[in-house]
């Protein structure tokens, strides 16, 4: 064997992905999580072509929910704060 | 150097949102986003009330803070702990170092399930929605 084998599992997202599933209250997160466990599993199968993909796929989910969530915010400002669209989420109680 | 803006930015939205946080009450406030889940379906999802908590954190009411998302009590000490390890790195590099049970497959595992089943059970009563929905 010639090739050298990584000692160190690659970047999981784990603790961004449970982040984007409290504060963007989107499934994404949960997505980033299970993807963050594939991670260590075929990390810890020897095989670290697997895990990097999972790596690639748990980033990917979890700035997806990053993102999405940091537009219903900026829509929020803008409908409620900037126009003042009344009633439109302000009278809810379903607050995040 | 776009290392060390980046950084910069970070620590910045936080101590804003800190701020932001730790004078307003989201509950109370109508300057802060409503879950656009819980507009769209009516039920909670696993985010729903993380908002107040930090609030509740912030001012130091851990009741108030566990009754709105006890997710977020729960893991905060992990994340701070995650992100001092990080942040400890950034200063001072040790590419080994880590927490050993973040890359334990069978502990992600587990949060998965963990967020899976909160989502669940705030909004099914027999799961124990009284408790876990935020109230």
């Amino acid at each position: 064997m010639d090739i050298i084998t990584p000692t160190q599992p690659p970047k999981n997202w784990l603790a961004e992905s449970i982040l984007v599933t409290l504060f963007c209250c989107l499934p994404f997160g949960i997505a980033g999580i299970v993807n963050a466990a594939q991670v260590s599993s075929k990390f810890a199968a020897g095989d670290y072509d697997g895990a990097l993909r999972a790596s690639q796929e748990a980033g990917k989910w979890t700035k997806i929910g990053f993102w999405v969530g940091i537009g219903v915010i900026a829509l929020y400002v803008l409908f409620v704060v900037v126009l003042g669209v009344d009633g439109f989420m302000a009278a809810s109680s379903g607050r995040n | 150097m776009i290392k060390k803006l980046k950084s910069l930015t970070i620590l910045l939205l936080i101590t804003g949102a800190v701020f932001v946080y730790f004078t307003y009450d989201p509950a109370t406030s109508s300057y802060f986003p409503g879950c656009p889940f819980y507009k769209m379906t009516g039920l909670y999802c696993p985010g729903c009330g993380a908002q107040r908590a930090t609030h509740y954190l912030l001012i130091g009411d851990i009741t108030a803070a566990i009754r709105s998302n006890i997710l977020l009590v729960i893991f905060l000490p992990f994340l701070g702990a995650y992100y001092g390890v990080q942040t400890f790195k950034y200063f001072y590099p040790r590419p080994n170092l880590s927490i050993a049970i973040v890359h334990k497959a069978w502990f992600i595992y587990g949060i998965a399930f963990l967020f899976i089943f909160y989502w669940i059970a705030r909004n099914v009563a027999v799961l124990g929605s009284s408790f876990l929905a935020p109230h």
